[in-house]
């Protein structure tokens, strides 16, 4: 009875060590991720968050002055809204083109024979160029005496205009040099399209049903969340946008291609004054978590998830 | 009308040549399996047919129409798919009009049609759910009841029921052999399941790398197979060869020696048969024929390996002396075991007998048999 008693114990003990260890395992195996995701994202997003309600200079004492910075950014600074109204053109342009001619080169990609490899990569590169040395390359582009794009158009007997220099053009010129690095849209429907059975397209040509059809009523359908995941990274992207138009055009001219991100740098980095761009910041975090909201919840008429179930579909039992 | 007429049909994907000069003709409202290992070119065949492949050379006619070089939706035919290429965003109903509607039928004749498939598949409960809210059994109904709505005179089917378990494989065998009754329309149906297209079936084609090895009905497969490919692939367990020499010829009748046989076995061939003398012959002999014998009647002498007990039968797997395998069907309760020796003897009247370059030369069959592939024959010409 001793043995027994004196045995049971230890065993408890074990018990106990290995439920601990079963729990703590798996946190320890991700604790990397963990510390990295406290210190280089939560810990800077709730210090912004903090920064945003007080004036912060970057030398000096810093004043808790609750919402004012909100209050400041959107009833006494145009220049908030200036911003803010360019980044919207901006998107409104950029999303729709990104993603449009990412899928159209995808499709394209998908079904040539030859080479596509070559031209999988040759449209892939330009995305993973830093945005430095892309813009080097645009700058050169877009020059009005020595740049490739005003040559080209002297071949065709056209004068090319100031790309960098008239106020309305500065931004289709933004707008052109960033979707030149639309190789991560496409790779992502270029995937997606592989991944579409292609008895599907053969029995909708059994069928006769056209091609226009068979792309519109089986194509998007089924690339549906592949179009969801790069609409809205395209938003967030144009929200971003801040590399090309600070080295391209340093916001002008005239004030054209000043982009949102570039006045909460100029705040940040210009005017020292870190708890107003704070505060731009959260703004900008909300617009962007409010139009992917919006986005999301408009996709439920057009998104088709393989796993899902609707109410509408019925009980789903099989 | 819808025969078809396929004419000397050659396909190739780059330097590999898969169809290598198809013939066939198949009967208006007749069901034909293509029945061939995998590789065989069966489904390339039929794709050819749908007008997914484009040929090499050749012809293709339906009824009395050239649809050779005719768009695949132009060709008047329905095909179902292996893995029912069903559009997993549409519901049931939306999977069965979807080509209609883009063909621009009304929209009552759509409503009819889809309606009348749905009763004959019994899925009319289902045509609002979607394909992942269906099993196996009602993706394939609706799969065939996409080719229905289209009424065409060609069904294409490609191993239709693959991906169901055995059981559900069954009662959709039933279901698509009462369908075809019911619809009446010729069906070309692609299986490597020789169960499938001896049910099914009123003629099959047997396919072997990429060439027409036999077209016939089941029974003529089974009991006269035209050369050995179909002999070893029709059947289960398959058909055991031996090789033998032919020592003697006195007008029908052959005496075989040496080889695998242990006794000489003489046997009928048709009085007009001449067989090679120079050149060894093949024996067949299907496992359930093989007899348990003495050793003073025995043709083959071997080992037990293995007695697979089924139940009603046995499998006796067998090393014969000469070096070769075979298998024995026996009675479950046989009391066969393991690593004993084995007596086996040949009925001359089951044997099969081929030539060196493997042809079937030709033997009389009994009468009871005979009758009932005549038979056969008779209800495809009906």
């Amino acid at each position: 009875m001793d043995m027994t008693y004196a045995g049971a114990e230890p065993k408890v003990a074990r018990r106990k060590r290995s439920a601990i260890a079963r729990y703590a395992a798996p946190y320890l195996f991700i604790s990397p991720w963990i510390l990295g995701f406290l210190f280089f994202t939560l810990g800077p997003l709730v210090f912004s968050l903090t920064m945003s309600f007080y004036d912060w200079p970057v030398v000096g004492e810093r004043t808790f002055v609750g919402l004012d910075n909100y209050r400041t950014m959107i009833s006494d600074d145009p220049q908030f809204w200036e911003s803010l109204w360019i980044t919207v053109k901006f998107a409104a342009i950029y999303v729709p083109f990104n993603i449009i001619m990412s899928f159209f080169l995808a499709l394209m990609l998908h079904n040539i024979r030859f080479a596509s490899g070559f031209f999988r990569t040759a449209f892939y590169l330009p995305s993973v160029i830093s945005g430095v040395a892309l813009v080097t390359i645009w700058s050169w582009i877009y020059s009005k005496e020595y740049g490739l794009l005003n040559f080209m158009l002297s071949l065709v007997g056209i004068d090319g205009p100031n790309w960098l220099g008239d106020p309305n053009l500065a931004i289709v010129a933004i707008i052109i040099a960033s979707l030149w690095g639309l190789g991560g849209t496409m790779l992502i429907l270029l995937t997606g399209l592989k991944a579409i059975p292609k008895e599907l397209y053969e029995a909708a040509t059994v069928s006769g049903v056209p091609g226009w059809a068979q792309m519109l009523f089986i194509t998007l359908p089924m690339l549906g969340p592949m179009l969801l995941f790069t609409f809205i990274t395209s938003i967030i992207s144009a929200f971003q946008q801040l590399t090309i138009a600070l080295l391209l055009t340093k916001g002008g001219p005239l004030g054209s291609t000043y982009f949102f991100a570039m006045y909460i740098y100029d705040n940040a980095f210009k005017y020292f004054d870190m708890g107003y761009a704070a505060a731009g910041s959260w703004v900008m975090f909300i617009i962007v978590l409010a139009l992917s909201l919006g986005v999301m919840r408009w996709s439920a008429a057009w998104v088709y998830y393989e796993g899902e179930v609707r109410q509408n579909d019925g009980d789903g039992h099989a | 009308m819808a025969a078809i007429r396929i004419e000397n049909l050659r396909k190739g994907f780059g330097s590999l040549e898969v169809l290598k000069g198809i013939n066939l003709d198949i009967a208006d409202g007749e069901f034909v399996c293509f029945l061939g290992p995998s590789g065989c070119g069966k489904s390339t065949l039929l794709r050819s047919i749908a007008g997914l492949e484009e040929l090499d050379s050749g012809s293709i006619r339906l009824g009395d129409r050239d649809i050779t070089d005719l768009r695949s939706a132009k060709r008047d035919i329905a095909m179902v798919f292996q893995n029912y290429a069903l559009y997993p965003h549409m519901n049931v109903r939306k999977n069965l009009s979807f080509g209609l509607a883009l063909n621009g039928m009304k929209r009552d004749e759509i409503d009819r049609r889809v309606n009348n498939a749905a009763d004959i598949l019994r899925i009319s409960e289902l045509l609002h759910r979607k394909p992942r809210q269906l099993s196996g059994g009602q993706r394939q109904r609706v799969a065939i009841g996409r080719a229905i709505v289209r009424e065409p005179k060609l069904f294409l089917l490609d191993e239709p029921l693959s991906n169901l378990d055995a059981g559900l494989r069954v009662t959709m065998r039933v279901e698509l052999a009462a369908l075809h009754e019911r619809l009446g329309v010729t069906m070309i149906y692609v299986t490597h399941d020789q169960v499938e297209a001896m049910t099914l079936s009123d003629r099959v084609v047997v396919l072997d790398k990429g060439k027409v090895s036999q077209f016939g009905t089941p029974l003529e497969l089974f009991y006269q197979p035209a050369n050995l490919f179909v002999a070893g692939f029709i059947g289960s367990p398959r058909m055991n060869f031996v090789t033998a020499n032919l020592v003697r010829q006195d007008r029908s009748e052959l005496t075989l020696s040496g080889g695998g046989l242990v006794r000489d076995l003489s046997l009928e061939t048709l009085s007009s048969t001449v067989v090679a003398k120079d050149k060894p012959v093949t024996i067949g002999i299907r496992p359930d024929k093989l007899e348990l014998v003495s050793p003073e009647e025995a043709h083959l002498v071997g080992d037990v390996r293995l007695v697979e007990r089924l139940g009603t039968e046995s499998h006796v797997h067998i090393a014969l002396e000469s070096g070769s395998d075979m298998t024995a069907v026996v009675r479950g309760t046989h009391p066969v075991a393991n690593r004993e020796r084995i007596h086996l003897r040949i009925p001359a009247e089951h044997c099969h007998l081929f030539d060196a370059d493997g042809k079937a030369i030709a033997r009389a069959l009994d009468p009871e048999t005979q009758m009932l592939i005549n038979q056969e024959k008779s209800k495809r010409v009906a």
